[in-house]
């Protein structure tokens, strides 16, 4: 992003590095449930106006399955997986000890698994924060969609535009083993977590 | 075709490359489609057609003039602008963005009495929310009802709700409002 709207580069390489930190706890995590090797990416931290959200994040046409959960701590923040649908079938697969064929019919079951990686995910990559923070951190019960990722990432964008004009979401993706599409997790911190990682690391 | 039937009239005189043929294109094919991205919104003249992509919990509003020939489609993300942090931007909530709309459409030569509208969107997209507070597609389409009710502009048709994101088009030369869910297509 080029206009950093008041974030120092520093600040905003503080938030990356939360990113990177949640993102390896909540991959490990992933690894250990699916026994299998999870890649992960350098994080990269939007900020932007709520309303660009839908549109950031890659192919708003493309069909992907979401996870949500809230991010309890002092406020409320915003915790999401977008996975692409091959992706989130062979999650589930991995998960669940079945196999999926050509037409990758998306069930109940599956969606269960999904919201229970979602949730794992979540809460590995919150309480790796908490550690920083001294305090606990707690996701919300997951919420499962599956749809364009544009629809599914309008909901994150509705709850942060009711709180704050600007949003800072950080971006983990990662890789499971034989897929080739990235997969996401989107941290949006609320203005007072933000703050309070902010002077942790010691950058304010 | 003014070319094909001066050739086949025998003239022989091939018109020259004007602009004739040229602007008879955009009209014809409808191909040039205005997306309307969140948080905004767009008023035509007729044959241009509007599009929203990826409509979750944010609704569609369609306001239009078939007479005058002119319309508008919004993008609205939150119910109410009281409630909002962004007082800039008006488009942003389902009940400012209808006045503005229509304040720009009457602009543009409409009559209010003529003005109709169709809604889209408002979908829930997360199964777990039970409470309606947190139903914010459930509170954008609610709201834009209540303004339109409170403008007299007549609500001739709604798709709203569901769990599955919609793509939209509208058509402003007859009014129709194409929802695409998933693979299916439907009109209202």
């Amino acid at each position: 992003m080029v206009d950093n709207s008041g974030y120092k580069e520093i600040e905003i390489d503080a938030l990356k590095e939360i990113g990177s930190i949640g993102g390896l706890h909540a991959s490990t995590a992933i690894a250990n449930l699916i026994k299998k090797d999870v890649m992960v990416e350098v994080s990269d931290c939007f900020i932007a106006k709520a309303e660009t959200i839908p549109t950031s994040f890659g192919d708003r046409e493309e069909i992907v399955a979401g996870v949500y959960l809230d991010a309890y701590s002092k406020g409320k923040g915003c915790m999401m997986m977008i996975l692409p649908m091959k992706m989130a079938v062979k999650l589930s697969d991995y998960m669940t000890g079945r196999q999926h064929h050509e037409p990758w019919l998306f069930d109940e079951e599956d969606y269960s698994a999904i919201a229970e990686i979602g949730n794992i995910c979540a809460s590995s990559y919150l309480s790796a924060i908490s550690k920083i923070l001294d305090h606990v951190m707690l996701p919300s019960p997951p919420g499962v969609a599956v749809g364009m990722l544009g629809a599914i990432l309008q909901y994150p964008a509705s709850l942060v535009a009711e709180m704050s004009d600007y949003i800072v979401a950080i971006r983990t993706e990662f890789t499971i083993e034989d897929t080739r599409y990235p997969g996401f997790i989107l941290y949006i911190p609320d203005p007072v977590s933000q703050r309070e990682i902010l002077e942790k690391l010691g950058v304010v | 075709m003014l070319m094909t039937d001066d050739v086949r009239n025998g003239n022989g005189l091939v018109r020259p490359q004007s602009n004739d043929l040229l602007q008879f294109t955009p009209s014809m094919t409808c191909k040039n489609e205005i997306i309307v991205g969140v948080a905004e919104f767009y008023t035509v003249p007729a044959p241009q057609m509007l599009m929203c992509i990826g409509l979750g919990s944010c609704v569609g509003i369609a306001i239009y003039d078939v007479r005058a020939g002119v319309a508008g489609l919004a993008h609205a993300m939150l119910p109410r602008f009281d409630d909002g942090k962004d007082k800039q931007n008006a488009a942003k909530y389902a009940d400012s963005v209808i006045y503005v709309m229509v304040d720009e459409l009457i602009e543009r030569g409409a009559t209010k009495a003529n003005l109709r509208a169709k809604i889209a969107g408002g979908a829930q997209m997360f199964q777990f929310i039970s409470s309606d507070t947190l139903n914010i597609g459930l509170r954008n389409s609610d709201v834009a009802k209540e303004t339109l009710k409170k403008e007299r502009i007549p609500l001739v048709a709604e798709d709203v709700g569901g769990t599955k994101g919609r793509t939209v088009r509208f058509n402003p030369t007859d009014g129709s409002y194409s929802i695409q869910i998933g693979g299916e297509y439907s009109w209202i």
